[in-house]
Parts: C-alpha cells; structure tokens; sequence
C-alpha cells in the first residue's frame, strides 16, 4: 500500500511537471506547482506514517503549507498586480519541448538505476521521477521566457532535490531541513520583489528582454 | 557567550543597526567600528586555533581549523576594507545627491549583513549550514546589485540570483547525495552532516552516489565561485554593483565558495582518491583561465575587466588544487591571501575612476586618467602589476609555486597551456589599464569628471596597496602558519 | 449456433441496451453539476430523455443537395458506437463481444463512426459542415495514436489486448500500481476530454461558429438524426469513462454473474463514474476554452504523456 501511493505521487508529479511543459496559462503553472508540491508533501507523510519517522511529518507540512499554499499564492498575487496573466512564450513549441522531456525522462531512469536503492522497486520510481524532474525543471529555465516561468522551473529544480532527499536518504537533519525551507522561501520573495521591480521598468517580465549585458 | 557566536553576532548587530533610521554619523561610525570589531574577533579565533585549540560550538556545525580560520581572516579583513570604503564611497554619492534615505538604510544594512554571511560559510562545518550561509551571502548581495537602480541592474540581479539559485539547487542535491552516500554509517541528527564525520566514513560510502554527489556540489559552488563555464554573472554583477560590495563579492565571496569546493573536494579524496575531484577542478580551472582571455582583450569596461581578472585568479587556485600535489595546494591557498590583499585595491581604485566619471565603461571615463586622478590612476596601475602576476609581488610567487607543482608533476600539458593563458592575460590586462590610465585624453568640451579628493575611500585604497606591497616581501608568521595549517587540512593531514 | 455464442449475444444487447439507457443521464448530470457549481439550477436530472423523446418524435428535415451519405452517417455513427459498447467490459470482468477483438478492434470501430460522421457532414456543402470535419479529424490524428498508446500501456502490464482477459487479469492481480498508469490514465483522461467535444477543447453548450467542433457537424441535422447524433455521443463519452475506470480502477467488478455480485459492480461502476464525472465537470469549469490552433498542443501532451506510459514500462 505505501509503495502504491509513493509511486503514484511520483508519477503524479511527473505528470504535473508534463502539463506545465505543455500548456501556456501562467495561472495554470503555478497552480500545477501548488499541486507538485503537495505531492511531494504527500510522499514525505506517507514515509513517514510508514516508517514512523515523525519528524518527517514536519517537513510535510511545511512543504504542504510553504510551497503547495504559500509560495503560489505570493505568485498569483505578484501576477496578479503586474497584470499580466497572459500566455507563457516559450522558445520552442509544445510538440519539441516534449519530446525533449520524454529523452530526459528516459536519462532520469536510467541513471537512477545505479544507485544502492535505486535498482527495483519503489527507490528505482522515486530517483528515476525525481532526476527526470530535476532535467526538466532545467529545461523549462532554458526554455521558457517569462520571468514568473523561470522562478515556477527553479522551484520545480528544488522539488526535485527534495524528492530525492526523500528517495536516497532517510530524512535530512531536521534543523538543516528547517533552514533549507526558510531560505527557499526567503529566495522566492526576495525573487517575487525583483520581478515587480523589473516590470515596473521594463513594463514585461520578458526576460529575453534583459540582454544588455553582454561581452 | 563563545567566541564563535561573537564573530557571527557583530557583524548582524552592525547590519541590524544600519538598516534602521538614524543619523549618519552614527551609521558610519556603527559599520566601521562593528566591522573593525569583527576584524578583531577573527583574528582572536585565528590566535585560539594557532594556540592550539579547535574552537567549536553548537555540535561541531561550527567549526575551525585550519583552513576556516584562514578564509574567516581574510574575509574579516576585506569585510574592515570595505566598511572603510564603503563610507567614503557612500559620501561621495551623497555629495553629489544620488542617495535616498532606503537606498543609505540598505547599504549600511546589507554591507555587514553579506559579512555576516561570509563568515558563516567560513566556519561552518557542516554542509547543511554550510548551504544555507552560502544562500544568505546570496540573497544578501541581491539587493547591492540592484542598489544603483538602473535597467542593467535589474538585469545583472536577475541573472545572478537565477544562476545562484540554480548553482544552490545543485549544491543542495550534491550535499544530500553526499549524505545518501554515506548513510549507512553515519548516525541520526545534525552531526551526520558534518565534514568531520563525512571524511571519517568516507572510505565506506557507495561510489556512484559520492561521485554524482560530488560533481553536483562543485558545479553548484563553482558558481558561486565564479568558475567557468557557470561565470557568466560574474561580469554583470561587478559592474552594477556598487565598488565596496564588490569587492566582497570578489574577494569574501570567491574566498568562501573557493572554501566550500574544498570542502567537498576533502570528501572526495577521502572516499575516491585523489584523482576524482581533482581532475573536475583541474579542468575547471584551466577553462576559467582560458575563458577570461579573449573577454579580457575585447573588454569595454574597467569592472567587467576586473570580474574576469577575477574568473582567471579563482581559476589558478583550482588549477592549483587540481594539480594534485602538497606544493600545488599550498600554492592556492597562498594565491588567494595575496589575492586577497591586492584585489581590493583594484577595485578600490576603479570604483573610485568609475564614481568620478559616473560610469565604468571605457568609452565614458576615456582615456589618460592619470593627469585627472592622479592617486587612483597610480593605484590602478599598481594593483594592475601586481594582479597580473609580476614580481616582486606575491602573486608571482604563489603562481611560480604552481607553475613548478605543474611540470613537476603529471600534468605538464595543461601547465603549458596554463601558462600560456597566464602570459595573454598579462597582456590583455596591461593593455587594458595602460589605455585608461595613458591613452589619449578626451576631447575638450566632453563632460569634465569631479575632481579627486583625498577622502576616507582614497585613504583606504592607499592603506591597502601599502599592506599589498608590504605583503610581497613581509608575511606575518602566523598569516604563514595559517596558511601551512590550511594546506594540512586540505592536504589530509588536519 | 453454439450456446456460448448465444449467451454472448444476449449479454450484449443487455450491456448495449443499458448503456443507451444511462448515456443521457450521464450527459444531464454533468450540465446539472456545473450550473450548480455557477450557483444556477440547471436541467432535471431527465431532460437528456426529454430531449431525444422530443427530436425522435419530430419529422426528419433534409436538405435537396443532400445524398445518402448524409442520411446513413448518423445511423452508422450510431450504430458503430452501439457496437463499441459490446467490446467494453463494464459490469462484469468480460466484454460480451470479447473474442471479436480487442483495443485494435475499439478503436478502428470508433474511427469508423467518425469517418462516417465527417464525411456525413461534408455531404451538403454547408461550409460549417466542412469545418466540424475538418476540425474533428485535426484533431482525431493526433487523438487517436494517444488513445492507442495509452491503452497499451495498460495492456502491457498484464500482456493481453483484449480487452475482457485485461480487466480480468487487473482484477485478478489486484491493485499494483505502475508509474506507467498514472500517466497513461492522465493521458486517457485529456483524450476523453478531447473526444467527447468538452471544454477546453470544445464548448458543448454553445453554437458559437468560430469554435465549435463538434456541434458544427451535427448543425444539418433535425429530428431523429440530430437525436441519433446526439445519442451516440453520449453513448461514446460513457463508454470512455467506462473503459478508463475499469482499466485504472478496477475494484468492484463482478467475476461471475451472481446477483449480489452484480448489483454492487453496477453500484460501483456508477459511483466510479459519476466521480470522473465529477473531474470532467471541475475540468470544464475550471478552465477557458483554448483557442482552436492550441488543441493540438493540448493533445500532444497526452501523446506525450500516453508514450511516456509506455516507455516507463521498460525502464
């Protein structure tokens, strides 16, 4: 049963990561990352119900409540007030990016495949979703234009690293789980405050617009 | 309270009272003497550790040996010279009205705020701290970038806070790699993270784990340290920000990240050999090197060209490490003291061009300087020869020592190359100062720049060129006793 | 005619004959539950009845350039998506009709009530006729391999591609859950959407002419073709939600023919339903209909995510 439902989060996950490859409505995205995260606050309780490590249930809940609530309602909020809901521009078309997120799935398995847990079985679902995910997440930074997009593709990166915190090891120290949270969330507003202020300038979060630099 | 939490509360208590209103005397006088205090206090950790103590505290998260305790002098002496600077340079600004109230709070505050963080990533011990120190340093720089306010600072924050935070993520997965790697061994709670463990059952951990574990954390902290190919913010982030943080960012920072990647490079060697990490920063390094050339040679502004001259040092310090050898370590690690001591003025005297001028392009500050700042000018010139690598400088010596570590050794090809790239930066770089400082001046009729003024700023560029010179024939003996404790620790032997 | 056969063929005008029953109702109660959820009351849970009661009692209208492809397409429409049913198992772990075929067999039956309707509609040179067709086969292309590959994948997992000897091996097996299904079943699911003319692809609730899909098709006709039309495309959205809940959920199901066996897989089967039902409804309410050009995005994501099923099987 535990096995059951860790697997089908993960693959919940990857397809969340899937659809907000492939689709354009920011609100869309962000929702898609409220749900990720859940998920993935899901497989942290779920492990820990199973193996009775309480503290994981901390870590859960964190998760559910900063990355699955907090985070997307700061960016809802932030779209919201610069007033740009409209579609994610992407560099390359739906059809190629998934193609593309289908060879890094692919990658994402079959390196999984050489870690201690994750030869078979649940660990081999867990590593194999979370480097496929983590590939992707650096796809999406690569390939999406819009500032909101790349900020949901790092935090989809984070999620990433986290689902294999919880797939290779047993739980990070707590303390240092607890500080990881706390500046994650620390990033995203001091992130959040630079995409207003960049708006506020350029009147678009385009950030292929931010070329000046160069040399 | 211990000695080590002292370190760490000054400078927030410093960044705490400059964030808050208050006049501005007051303000100064807090960031110079809580920076100067912090100064202090590194050098008395230093002293308790040369005395022959391990100064640790909270469970060994915090801790210092050797190595630590040399990156934390450094990085207290650079946080004291930029404090200094800092207040000349904010002075200047005001003179000329270019500061409100929020943009002086936010400088006096996020100045000891990134010293603050810096010598967190100096004693941490533990690679969970460790991570989340280095990504205060990066959040508390974020807002420096953008201190001047203008599109290309928004531009240059965004890519650095893009490229740190994704360089984070990847530390983040290289440390809980590490940690999978070695699981079975260590025990449960906070201490499980720590080097010391790490290295203690290092020879035990699952290798495919370690290595992917490893690679992640030196990609990861190789861009907070600059190296190529992850460098790209490093040029943008200079320019915009303001000269006191960037020379943080140049020397703090570089020193702190260039302190995690040996780190992780410690645990590597014990668990996979010598070889693993060492081949990773060898060819890291050297590309560094390589990549700073051709943009040093097409350069169009005076503080891009110090972040590549920047790219190129924290390049010959892997390049060092990478080298495989005692003599090569010791040689990095005595790179970055003099690196340390000679970059400030550098950016001293060219933040100092570029205020004058209102910019730090080469196409506005035009060429022949030297008659309209003579004390900059003279001082650009000096850093510039010594930042090349000339003798009788130090940095001349730490690269000899790298240089004959590299054909001693096994790695004579990429010493050649190495060398080679050492030689065209030489080049590119005197060429590039020698147009500012020496080249025509500017038609009459184009925007004078202010005048020079001897103030707190200048005199601080002045005191630091003295203790760089000073520094190349005269290293104090337990600036030298740090060093060799350092090469111990990286060396394996702590 | 052997008494098997015969059995078989009794079985399948019951199972056909029920899923023509409970189509209508399926249809109303998603209408019903979204206006609920716009705070409005929407039709009694009957009016689907009603309305094909009404168009079947009326008189069928034709147009003069019209020839027999545009009568017998909503009959073979109708007819192909009758036969489906037979194919499908529902109720008990085994279709009727099984040892006809499998998900090769479904499909191509399905394609076959889509070609007939297309070129249906193309019959009387109406230009929005042409442009439901052309609409729906766009999208029908991509929508058709993803259906494939996503009942693949749900096939491969046990290794049959009949589709009875499927559900009974699930059921068999008992739940043990793949990666592979949760996206194979996501990808089925945006299909479902695609398939069945709901929004974001289509809005069935509207004639607007620069959108509609499927309602274009159906603009000729009246009376007891449009009903036929109609009919079957709520036949054909039940049976998909059929085939997804008995392929990804297969809990409930009857092994054999006991009363009591039965009388709790059609409770099931309903209560399984009527909670895709439910996501079909949050789905349509949750979201604006995309724009015509970006469908074909949207299916090539179950396309992607229905390959990726597959895929993860061997990895």
């Amino acid at each position: 049963m535990t096995a059951n439902v860790l697997i089908l989060c993960a693959a919940g996950m990857l397809v969340t990561a899937y659809l907000m490859v492939g689709q354009k409505a920011l609100f869309t995205t962000i929702r898609l990352y409220g749900l990720q995260s859940f998920l993935l606050g899901l497989v942290a309780a779920t492990i820990a119900i199973a193996e009775s490590r309480h503290e994981l249930f901390i870590t859960a809940a964190l998760t559910v409540v900063l990355k699955a609530i907090l985070i997307p309602w700061f960016l809802m909020r932030t779209v919201d007030r610069i007033g740009i809901h409209r579609e994610v521009e992407p560099f390359l078309n739906v059809p190629a990016s998934l193609l593309i997120c289908l060879g890094l799935t692919v990658v994402g398995y079959r390196v999984s495949t050489a870690f201690q847990e994750g030869a078979r079985g649940v660990g081999h679902h867990l590593i194999g979703v979370a480097l496929s995910l983590l590939l992707i997440g650096l796809f999406m930074m690569v390939s999406r234009k819009k500032a909101i997009t790349q900020i949901l593709a790092l935090l989809t990166v984070e999620n990433a690293v986290f689902l294999v915190a919880v797939g290779v090891t047993s739980g990070m120290p707590l303390i240092v789980e607890l500080g990881i949270s706390f500046d994650v969330i620390l990033a995203v507003l001091v992130l959040g405050v630079l995409v207003q202020r960049i708006v506020g300038r350029f009147e678009s979060m385009d950030i292929s617009r931010l070329s000046k630099l160069k040399g | 309270m211990d000695l080590l939490l002292w370190t760490l509360t000054v400078p927030l208590l410093t960044a705490g009272v400059g964030g808050l209103g208050g006049p501005r005397a007051v303000k100064e006088l807090t960031m110079v003497g809580g920076l100067a205090l912090t100064f202090g206090l590194c050098l008395a950790v230093a002293g308790q550790f040369l005395a022959g103590s391990t100064p640790a505290t909270f469970d060994d998260a915090l801790r210092v040996d050797g190595l630590s305790a040399l990156v934390l002098v450094l990085c207290g002496f650079v946080g004291l010279l930029s404090g200094c600077y800092g207040v000349g340079y904010l002075r200047r600004n005001e003179r000329r009205g270019l500061v409100t109230p929020r943009q002086r709070r936010e400088f006096y505050g996020l100045i000891p705020a990134y010293v603050f963080a810096m010598l967190f990533v100096a004693m941490s011990n533990n690679l969970g701290v460790l991570w989340i120190a280095v990504e205060l340093t990066t959040l508390a720089s974020v807002f420096l970038i953008t201190f001047h306010n203008r599109d290309t600072s928004l531009e240059a924050a965004w890519k650095f806070l893009m490229l740190g935070s994704l360089g984070l993520a990847f530390a983040l997965l290289g440390t809980v790699l590490l940690f999978a790697a070695g699981q079975g061994a260590l025990e449960e709670g906070m201490s499980a993270l720590n080097w010391t463990r790490l290295v203690e059952v290092a020879p035990g951990m699952h290798p495919f784990t370690l290595r992917l574990g490893v690679v992640f954390a030196l990609i990861g902290y190789g861009t907070k340290a600059g190296l190529a190919p992850m460098h790209t913010w490093k040029p943008d982030a200079y320019r915009e920000a303001p000269s006191p943080a960037v020379v943080l960012m140049a020397v703090g920072m570089l020193n702190g990240a260039m302190y995690c990647i040996l780190r992780i490079h410690l645990v590597s060697t014990a668990a996979l050999g010598p070889d693993f990490s060492a081949g990773l920063l060898l060819t890291l390094g050297l590309l560094s090197v390589l990549v700073a050339v051709p943009f040093i040679l097409i350069q169009w502004n005076l503080k891009r060209l110090l972040a590549y001259s920047s790219i190129e040092h924290v390049g010959i310090m892997a390049v060092g490490v990478g080298l495989g050898v005692e003599a090569g370590v010791f040689g990095a690690l005595l790179h970055m003291t003099y690196h340390s001591l000679a970059k400030p003025v550098a950016l001293f005297s060219a933040g100092t061009l570029a205020q004058l001028h209102s910019s730090s392009d080469f196409g506005e500050i035009g060429g022949g300087t030297l008659g309209r700042a003579p004390v900059s000018s003279a001082l650009l010139v000096l850093s510039a020869v010594i930042i090349t690598g000339s003798p009788p400088f130090g940095l001349f010596f730490s690269e000899m020592i790298i240089l004959r570590a590299g054909f001693a050794g096994t790695h004579a090809i990429a010493t050649s190359v190495f060398l080679a790239a050492l030689v065209a930066l030489f080049c590119g770089i005197a060429f590039q100062i020698g147009r500012v400082v020496a080249g025509p001046p500017p038609a009459p009729g184009t925007k004078a720049p202010d005048p020079e003024r001897f103030d707190i700023a200048l005199a601080t560029a002045s005191v630091a060129a003295v203790l760089a010179v000073v520094s190349a024939f005269y290293l104090p003996g337990p600036l030298v006793a740090l060093i060799r404790a350092a090469t111990a620790v990286v060396w394996g032997r702590p | 005619m052997s008494v098997e056969a015969l059995l078989a063929l009794v079985a399948a005008l019951l199972q056909a004959g029920g899923m023509l029953a409970a189509a209508p109702l399926l249809r109303t109660g998603i209408k019903k539950m979204k206006a609920r959820l716009q705070n409005r009351q929407g039709p009694p849970l009957l009016q689907g009845y009603y309305d094909l009661a009404k168009l079947l009692g009326k008189e069928s209208v034709q147009s003069e350039t019209a020839s027999w492809v545009y009568a017998a397409g909503p009959r073979a429409y109708f007819a192909t998506v009758v036969a489906a049913t037979t194919l499908v198992p529902v109720l008990v772990a085994a279709a009727p009709l099984e040892a006809t075929g499998g998900i090769l067999l479904l499909v191509g039956t399905l394609a076959l009530g889509r070609f007939a309707l297309a070129t249906a509609a193309l019959d009387t040179g109406s230009p929005f006729g042409g442009m439901g067709s052309s609409r729906d086969m766009t999208i029908a292309a991509l929508a058709e391999p993803a259906l494939m590959l996503g009942l693949f994948a749900s096939a491969l997992s046990v290794g049959t591609m009949n589709l009875g000897v499927l559900v009974r091996d699930l059921v068999q097996q008992g739940p043990s859950w793949h990666p592979s299904d949760l996206l194979a079943f996501a990808g089925l699911f945006i299909i479902v959407i695609a398939e069945t003319g709901r929004i974001p692809v289509d809005n069935p609730a509207t004639h607007l002419e620069l959108t509609m899909i499927h309602e274009a098709m159906a603009l000729e006709y009246a009376g007891p073709d449009l009903a036929l039309v109609e009919w079957a495309s709520a036949v054909k959205e039940l049976l998909y939600l059929t085939l997804l809940v008995n392929l990804f959920l297969p809990v409930g199901i009857a092994t054999g023919f006991a009363p009591g066996a039965l009388l709790v897989a059609l409770g099931a089967w309903a209560g399984k339903v009527f909670l895709l039902a439910v996501a079909v409804t949050l789905v349509e309410s949750t979201n604006a209909k995309l724009r015509l050009f970006r469908v074909p995005e949207l299916v090539s994501v179950s396309l992607g995510l229905a390959f990726l099923a597959l895929a993860i099987r061997f990895l």
